[in-house]
Parts: structure tokens; C-alpha cells; sequence
């Protein structure tokens, strides 16, 4: 399989240091994933419990200096977050820090909770997510920008010392607008799994709408990578994560690792580059109990 | 002296003409600071100087990128930011930010904060550049509550926090020290309200004489605030040029501490004489390797006077 297989570290799921975090991480690089992903945000409201994340990119230089070889990265970074220049710059800086292994998925950012609460704008996210990638791309490939937007105004911006040539962009997005005003421009796009169900078929359905995209705008729907979360359980899931009380969470992918396996080969038969696996519980036993699919995949 | 605290401010910029320092050579520093007896390891909130002339532009790492990583790799050394900038991030994910790095650093986080300067950095980089010390003043309403009570709720003319937690805490609960950064009256004034440390440097001089009027100024501020002046530690940053390393580099024009060991311990032990409790050094130098064994000796010395 040629298929990429990461995980996504915990977030709200139970409290977890930063000891176990490390320990996580680095037990998914030894035991052969390819990626490590951290979520971006600062906090959720559930059924009037509220929890909350470490800061992500605090924890994303961390986890690129106590790691070696396994890629890094937000799923997704929100741009709402940060000043898009800023977020450019702590992009170059991870990727320095962990010898260029950064993948920088962005996003709008959708948890409307969070937002009000930290005083973000929740409202035109799609045309403020258009000023910051316009902004973001172009510090991260050229270094400079002298921009007057609706919402950003940049004079004469350097992005010094400059971000490292190739840092791959993915873009999480699903809505019409943001697919035709970002695929003509990134190296990855991006789908988290309620979107589409966690099936194959729903997959199927959904790459319409992105091939649709890019038919529109004249993009070669095969000239970029795509990637996809994938709900996994693994013994001892606890079921209804946190997050989830946005949407209900569709079946998680189940079963011993061949089967799991199996289902891999499937979602990659749709051309998928990467998944990006969420699972149920995230523990140290979990992962390493999930390195046992490499054995099926020929890895 | 063996009270004394020392700093190390970590110079994570990529100077004209020279090698841009990768990470590899700012994780080399920190090993060597820790070896050395630096007490903490501050990294600077900057983005970058002369904006506008291909020359001088002198850029910088990430600071939060770069603690959060120095937090992960050292075991004994403190990790502070020195100090991040209120201009910089949304206040509410700013105290985040402390949370973790007191998280990653098991507890060893100094979180120094300042206002930050308005100027062609800021306007490169699409920040707010009028009513510096106002906005600074609405974040610190809402950074102070999340710090020590772990949560807020206020509605100011420039930042908002509804009904927002600060969750998880790190090691340090809601007692990670708060270093506020202050030159002028009101800065001071929140400093004296709100901080564990107060901050201060100059550019003109790294001199005794060029502090004491801020000095005189701090402590009118506190005999009017009721506060006890031993309660509130006193940092100053100087540039320093070690003996036999040659002085280079961006800070070397702002008359750095210099001479032989015995110049400069005895300048640096005069330092009490204003109260202060905590020096941060900042190298007027680019040859760290040298540098910082250069200054190993010095800290034990003053440590010893």
C-alpha cells in the first residue's frame, strides 16, 4: 500500500500531559505511522461540560523537536486564530524546527462555541479564509507581500528567515466556495469523516463535489493529493467523543487489524494519498495495537 | 549574590550578511545555557526589524515555536518568553499558550508579557499600531483572571472573553510567574498591579545610570500602590560583551556591559544597589560558542561576590 497512514493525537477525549502525549507520538513513529496530526482549538461546550486542548502549535513545535522522522501537523489550523502572517511565520518555524517534516492543513475554523468566546468573527469565514490563504501561500512560497484586503492590510511584509521551500499545504474544507477559490493552488486537500459518513460510499459521493470543483475552475482533479480523516475503534473504545455532539458520529471503522486493513485498501482504491486516523480510545496501547494493520499493507 | 537570577536571551534572529541560526544551532544554546548556570532561557517575541530595507532586515524565528520546543528538549533551565507581545495573539489563546508551555516544561515556564511596540514590524504583519498601552491594559484584564482564577468574562473596547476557561492547566496551576514588561508610568503602574517581575531594558546603555531613573519611578509606583517592594521581583536586560569574544551583532551599539571579569562582575554586583533580582543577558555577540563559556565564568563569580 502505498497509502499514507497517520493519527491524530488526543484532544477533549480524557486529560492527557504532555509526558503521554510524547509517548504517543513517539510510539506512532516507531511503530511505523506516517503522520502526526494535532487538532486546533481552544474549547468545546458539550451538554454544559466544558473542556479544552492544549494550544496547538505550542504543542506541534514540541512534538517536531521530540520526534524525528514522522511528518507533523494541525488538522487544521484555524485561520481565524492567529494573524495569517503570524501563522506563516509559525509554520516556517516548526518546519524548521522539525527538519521540514510540517504539513500545514488550514481551515476556517467551524465551532461557532469557541469562537464567541474568545471574541473571534464567526460570520464571512469564507471570504476571511480567502484574504488569510492568499496570505498564508504567498509568504510561505515567495516570502513577501504588501496586501490591502477587506479584513487583512499588510505593508510590505517579510516572512525572514524564510519558510522552507515545499511545505505541503492541505486545505480542510468541504463548501463550494473555499474548494474553487483554494484547489487552484494546493498541494492537499483534506475531508474529516462526519462529512462523508466514514464510508466508502459516502467518500465516493463526496469527491464528486471536489472533481465538480475542479472542473469548474480547470484544475486536473488528479494534480493534488487528497486525504481524509477515518473514525477507527480500537479495543476499549469509549464511543461519543466529545467533539462529536456537533454531529452525531457516524460507525467507526472496526474489527481486528486485517479487517481494518482491508478497509484501508478500500478507501485507498478511491485515490486517496493519506488518512489521517481518529481513534477511539488514543492511547499509547491503542496505536500500538493499530501498528498491527502494517503487517496486511505489505509495510 | 548567590540570590541573583540569570537569564539568557536567546538571539533566534537571522542577522544581514550572516548565517540565519537553524534550529539545531538554538537547541546547541540551550544545552549550553543550562551547562553554563543560566538560570532561564528567554526567547524573544519579535517578527522583523527594518521591514522596508533589503540591507538591515534582520527576521526572527517564531517565539511560541521556539519555547515550546526549548520547553520539550531542556530538563533544568526555565523557559520564558521575553516577553510576548499583547499586539501579537488574542489574549485568551495568549494564556493558553502559558498553560502549555508550563505543561510541556513540566512546570519551568516564566511567562513575561509586554505591551509591545507599534512600528513598520507590526504594520508588515497586519497588527493594530495606535493605543498600544490601552489594548495591552484590556488584555491584561482578561490574561490576569485566566492565569489565577482559570477563568474570565469581560467585554473591553479591544479584546473579549465570554464566560472563557483557561483548561487544562499545567503543573503550575494558576500560579505560573507573570513577568510584565514596563518603561513608562502606566506600563509600570500594571506591572506593580499585576506581575510577579517587572522588566525592563534600555537601547542607550547597559549601565547601572541608565536605570535609575526607571528605578526611582518604580518605587514611587509602589510606595502609592501599598505594595510591598520585596514582593515583586526586579529583571533588566542588558547587552554584554564577554571578555576575549569579539562584540558583534545587533545589540552591540547600545554600550554593552564590557572590560575584563573583574570590570564586569564588579559592574554587575552594582546592580543591587537598585533592587534588581534578576539580570537578563543578551549577547552583543554572534559567537555563542564562545560566549556562552565566556559568560559561565562570569555567573560564578558574581554568584560568588
Amino acid at each position: 500500500m502505498t497509502m499514507r497512514i497517520g493519527v491524530q493525537l488526543p484532544e477533549v477525549e480524557r486529560p492527557v500531559r504532555w509526558a503521554e502525549m510524547r509517548e504517543i507520538a513517539l510510539v506512532a513513529e516507531d511503530t511505523g505511522f506516517d503522520s502526526l496530526w494535532v487538532g486546533d482549538h481552544l474549547l468545546y461546550r458539550n451538554d454544559g461540560r466544558t473542556t479544552g486542548p492544549w494550544e496547538a502549535w505550542s504543542m506541534l513545535a514540541a512534538l517536531g523537536e521530540a520526534t524525528s522522522r514522522i511528518d507533523i501537523g494541525p488538522l487544521v489550523a484555524a485561520t481565524s486564530f492567529h494573524a495569517p502572517a503570524m501563522l506563516a511565520k509559525k509554520a516556517a518555524t516548526v518546519d524548521e524546527i522539525s527538519g521540514g517534516r510540517l504539513i500545514l492543513g488550514l481551515g476556517a475554523g467551524w465551532n461557532e462555541t469557541e469562537f464567541n468566546a474568545y471574541g473571534f468573527p464567526f460570520d464571512r469565514r469564507a471570504s476571511r479564509f480567502e484574504e488569510a490563504f492568499h496570505i498564508i501561500r504567498t509568504l510561505l512560497t515567495e516570502g513577501s507581500i504588501d496586501f490591502d484586503g477587506k479584513f487583512y492590510t499588510l505593508r510590505d511584509c517579510e516572512l525572514v528567515p524564510r519558510a522552507r521551500k515545499g511545505i505541503p499545504i492541505m486545505i480542510g474544507s468541504h463548501g463550494p466556495r473555499v474548494l474553487r477559490m483554494t484547489l487552484p493552488y494546493v498541494d492537499r486537500w483534506n475531508g474529516w469523516y462526519s462529512w462523508f459518513g466514514n464510508t466508502t460510499e459516502g467518500l465516493a459521493a463526496m469527491f464528486e463535489g471536489v472533481d465538480s470543483a475542479c472542473a469548474d475552475i480547470g484544475r486536473d482533479p488528479g494534480s493534488f493529493e487528497r486525504s481524509v480523516s477515518l473514525l477507527i475503534e480500537a479495543p476499549g473504545a469509549v464511543g461519543n467523543v466529545e467533539r462529536a455532539s456537533r454531529w452525531r458520529d457516524p460507525a467507526a471503522i472496526s474489527g481486528d487489524t486485517e479487517e481494518i486493513a482491508a478497509q484501508l485498501r478500500e478507501f485507498e482504491d478511491l485515490g486517496l494519498a493519506e488518512v489521517q486516523l481518529v481513534v477511539d480510545p488514543i492511547t499509547v496501547d491503542s496505536v500500538e495495537w493499530l501498528s498491527g494493520i502494517f503487517e496486511y499493507l505489505g509495510r | 549574590m548567590a540570590d541573583m537570577e540569570f537569564g539568557f536571551f536567546a538571539q533566534i534572529l537571522a542577522p544581514p550578511g550572516a548565517p540565519v541560526p537553524r534550529w539545531r544551532d538554538v537547541r546547541g544554546w540551550l544545552h549550553a545555557t543550562e551547562a553554563a548556570g543560566f538560570d532561564t532561557f528567554w526567547v524573544p517575541d519579535e517578527l522583523v526589524w527594518q521591514v522596508k530595507d533589503p540591507e538591515k532586515r534582520i527576521g526572527w524565528w517564531e517565539c511560541v515555536a521556539i519555547a515550546g520546543a526549548a520547553a520539550a528538549e531542556s530538563s533544568s533551565i526555565e523557559i520564558g518568553t521575553w516577553v510576548l507581545s499583547a499586539l501579537h495573539r488574542n489574549p485568551g489563546l495568549t494564556a493558553k499558550v502559558a498553560a502549555t508551555l508550563d505543561e510541556i516544561a513540566g512546570g519551568r515556564f516564566v511567562f513575561g508579557f509586554g505591551s509591545g511596540h507599534a512600528g513598520p514590524q507590526g504594520e508588515a504583519f497586519g497588527f493594530p499600531h495606535d493605543k498600544t498601552v490601552s489594548r495591552y491594559e484590556d488584555a491584561l484584564k482578561i490574561i490576569v483572571p485566566l492565569l489565577r482564577q482559570g477563568e474570565v468574562d469581560y467585554k473591553g473596547e479591544y479584546h473579549t472573553a465570554v464566560n472563557q476557561p483557561l483548561t487544562p492547566l499545567g503543573p503550575s496551576g494558576t500560579k505560573i510567574p507573570l513577568m510584565l514588561g514596563g518603561h513608562g508610568p502606566r506600563t509600570m503602574g500594571l506591572a506593580v498591579e499585576y506581575a510577579d517581575i517587572w522588566s525592563a531594558y534600555t537601547t542607550t546603555s547597559a549601565y547601572p545610570s541608565a536605570f535609575e531613573d526607571m528605578t526611582t519611578q518604580l518605587e514611587r509606583i509602589l510606595e502609592e500602590s501599598g505594595r510591598d517592594p520585596g514582593s515583586l521581583g526586579r529583571s533588566i536586560g542588558i547587552p554584554i560583551a564577554a571578555p576575549g569574544v569579539d562584540p558583534a551583532g545587533p545589540f552591540v551599539d547600545m554600550d554593552p556591559i564590557r572590560g575584563s571579569l573583574d570590570e564586569i562582575v564588579e559592574t554587575l554586583v552594582s546592580f543591587t544597589d537598585l533592587g534588581v533580582t534578576r539580570l537578563e543577558f543578551v549577547p552583543a555577540s554572534i559567537d555563542l560558542d564562545a560566549w556562552i563559556p565566556a559568560m559561565a565564568e562570569i555567573l560564578q563569580a558574581v554568584r560568588e561576590a
